[in-house]
C-alpha cells in the first residue's frame, strides 16, 4: 500500500493483460463532425435511417465530433492567445451542438443524449434498445496537453479511448472518404483505399497524409481491448451494415499488424 | 490533378475549410502570472495524518495572507488500495483513474475545512472557470489533483496505473493559468537516484534538466513520469520544485524561489 506508483516494478507487476470488457457487444460509431455532419441534410439523414435500421439488431453508441465550429473556435482562441487547455474547454460547446442535433434525428429510433456523468448507465440504456448519443471529444478540458496547435486528444481519440476502456466490440470512425489511402507521391494511378493497414506505418505519415488524429494511431498503438479501428464513407451508408455484419468495407486500422 | 496527388487525398477530405491557415498560436496569455500553483502529496503528507498537516496548514495559513496560491491535494494509499482491488479484478486503467479522483477528492476536502478559516476554498472542476472570483477575493482555491480524465484516461504504456495523476493535473494547471511556479509538497527531500525509502546508497539530485533525468532512466521517481515528457513542450511552466513539507519552513523558501529541495527544468 505504501508503494510508489512510479516505480518501474510496480507497473510491470500490474500488468493485466486481459481486461474484463465492461460492454463487450456494443459498438461506437463516431459520425464526424466535418466530414459528415457539416455537410448537412444529405450525408445526415440517409445515415441517421440506416443507424435507426440496424439499432435493432446491433448495439449501437453514436459520439459525434466537432467540425467547422470547433475549428472556428481554435481559429478565434488561437489569435487571441488563449492557451491550448482554454481551446479544449471551449470547443466542448461545438461538439455538444453536434450531439444534440444527431440525437433529435435519432429520437424516433431511441435516439437519447448520454452525458459523460451517466456513462454508468450506459448498460440500461442499450438493454432498453436506446441509441445513447454522447460527445466524441475527450473531457480533457483545460487538463489538455500543451502545444503549439490545437488539442490533441480530438474526437478520433476520444472514440478509441471509450471503446477501448468500456471493451467495445467495433470502434468505428465514419467520415467521408472510403477509407485510408496511402500517400502517392509519384505515381499517376488512380488511388485506392487499403483494405488494412497500420497505425505504426501511418505514424510516419505527414500530418497532411493522415485522414484521423495522430494522437489516436498513438493510443491504438497502447490498446488492449479494441485493437482495431474502422474508417468507412458515412456518405456510403452500406458501408456500415456490411462492418457491423463483420464483413470487409473500408480500412482497418490495427496496431502493428 | 497532379498537384492533388502530391499533397495526398486526405488533405481535402479532412481539413476542407480555408480556417486552417489561421491555426497557429501567437503568444500565449498569462492567465494568473502571479499564482502559484501547491501541490500537498496524498500519501507523503495528507496519510501522515495531523503530524505532517498541522504544521503545513499553519505554513500554508501564513503564505495564502501575502501570496496568491492554487492548492492541489494528492490521492495516497487509498487510491492504492482502490488501484490493487481494480487491477485484481481486471478494471481498465479508465476505471483507475475514475476511482482514483475520489480519493484525491477526498483529501482536497479534508484540507479545504482545515484551511477554510484562512480563505481555503474547495472547488469541484466544473467550476474551475470561477476561480478568478476566489483569487480576486484573497480567496485560496482547492483542489483535487487528478485530471478530468477519467474514462479517457489514455491505456499506459505497461502496465494497469493510469499515466495521468495529481502530479500531472496539478503540473497542467499551472501550465494553463501561466501561473509563476508549480511546487510539488512530498515527504522526501526532493529527487534521488533511487527510492530513499528503501535504497540507502541513494543519492540526492538538488538541481537537473529533464532530458538529463529522462536519460538516467532511474527505477523510481518523486515525480510522475508523464509530467516530465508534459514539461518538454510546456509554454509557461519551464521547471517545477520538489520539496519536503516535514521540513517546516521548506515550502516559504520554495515560494521565494530560494535554493530548496530539487528543480527539474527544461
Amino acid at each position: 500500500m505504501k508503494e510508489s506508483l512510479v516505480s518501474k516494478t510496480v507497473q510491470q507487476k500490474t500488468h493485466q493483460p486481459r481486461e474484463r470488457r465492461i460492454l463487450p457487444d456494443a459498438n461506437l460509431l463516431k459520425i464526424g463532425g466535418g466530414s459528415v455532419i457539416d455537410r448537412g441534410k444529405n450525408a445526415i439523414l440517409p445515415l441517421i435511417k440506416t443507424i435507426g435500421r440496424l439499432a435493432t439488431r446491433h448495439r449501437i453508441i453514436v459520439a459525434t465530433g466537432g467540425g467547422i465550429r470547433e475549428r472556428h473556435t481554435y481559429a478565434v482562441g488561437m489569435d487571441l492567445g488563449l492557451p491550448t487547455g482554454a481551446l479544449a474547454a471551449i470547443a466542448e460547446a461545438a461538439h455538444e451542438q453536434n450531439a444534440l442535433l444527431i440525437q433529435c434525428l435519432l429520437a424516433p429510433y431511441g435516439g437519447i443524449r448520454v452525458t459523460k456523468d451517466e456513462f454508468e448507465k450506459l448498460p440500461f440504456f442499450l438493454a432498453s434498445k436506446a441509441i445513447p448519443v454522447i460527445v466524441a471529444m475527450p473531457p480533457y478540458h483545460y487538463w489538455e496537453y500543451p502545444s503549439q496547435k490545437e488539442p490533441l486528444h480530438g474526437s478520433d481519440t476520444g472514440a478509441l479511448t471509450i471503446a477501448e476502456t468500456f471493451g467495445m466490440k467495433r470502434c468505428i470512425l465514419i467520415k467521408d472518404i472510403d477509407g485510408v489511402y496511402r500517400p502517392d507521391h509519384v505515381s499517376g494511378a488512380p488511388q485506392k483505399p487499403v483494405k488494412k493497414i497500420t497505425a505504426k506505418e501511418m505514424l510516419s505519415w505527414s500530418d497532411d497524409e493522415l485522414p484521423v488524429e495522430r494522437q489516436m494511431l498513438q493510443v491504438l498503438l497502447k490498446a488492449r481491448n479494441c485493437k482495431k479501428v474502422y474508417i468507412i464513407n458515412g456518405l456510403k451508408p452500406q458501408m456500415l451494415e456490411r462492418v457491423l455484419q463483420g464483413k470487409n468495407a473500408g480500412t482497418v486500422i490495427t496496431a502493428h499488424g | 490533378m497532379a498537384e492533388n496527388r502530391k499533397k495526398s487525398i486526405h488533405t481535402n477530405a479532412r481539413k476542407s475549410d480555408a480556417l486552417l491557415q489561421f491555426l497557429h498560436r501567437k503568444n500565449t496569455v498569462k492567465i494568473f502570472p502571479d499564482v502559484t500553483v501547491v501541490k500537498i502529496g496524498g500519501q507523503s503528507i495528507m496519510d501522515r495524518g495531523r503530524a505532517a498537516v498541522y504544521p503545513l496548514v499553519e505554513e500554508l495559513a501564513r503564505l495564502m495572507k501575502k501570496r496568491r496560491l492554487i492548492i492541489t491535494v494528492g490521492g495516497g494509499t487509498r487510491s492504492r488500495h482502490a488501484y490493487a482491488l481494480a487491477v485484481e479484478l481486471g478494471m481498465p486503467p479508465g476505471v483507475l483513474a475514475k476511482l482514483g479522483t475520489s480519493v484525491s477528492r477526498q483529501n482536497a476536502r479534508m484540507l479545504q475545512l482545515l484551511l477554510a478559516p484562512h480563505g481555503g476554498v474547495y472547488i469541484p472542476k466544473e467550476t474551475f472557470d470561477i476561480i478568478g472570483l476566489y483569487l480576486n477575493t484573497g480567496c485560496t482555491p482547492i483542489i483535487s489533483g487528478m485530471p478530468p480524465y477519467e474514462y479517457w484516461e489514455e491505456p499506459p504504456t505497461k502496465g494497469q496505473i493510469p499515466e495521468c495523476r495529481t502530479d500531472v493535473g496539478t503540473f497542467l494547471i499551472g501550465e494553463v493559468l501561466g501561473a509563476k511556479n508549480v511546487i510539488f509538497v512530498k515527504d522526501e527531500d526532493g529527487l534521488y537516484t533511487d527510492d530513499p525509502k528503501k535504497n540507502p546508497a541513494a543519492t540526492f539530485i538538488p538541481r537537473i534538466s529533464v532530458d538529463e533525468l529522462v536519460k538516467m532512466n532511474l527505477p523510481d521517481l518523486v515525480v510522475e513520469r508523464k509530467v516530465l515528457e508534459l514539461m518538454k513542450n510546456a509554454i509557461h511552466i519551464k521547471s517545477i520544485r520538489i520539496v519536503n513539507g516535514l521540513v517546516r519552513g521548506n515550502l516559504t523558501l520554495a515560494l521565494e524561489n530560494k535554493n530548496v529541495g530539487t528543480l527539474i527544468y527544461t
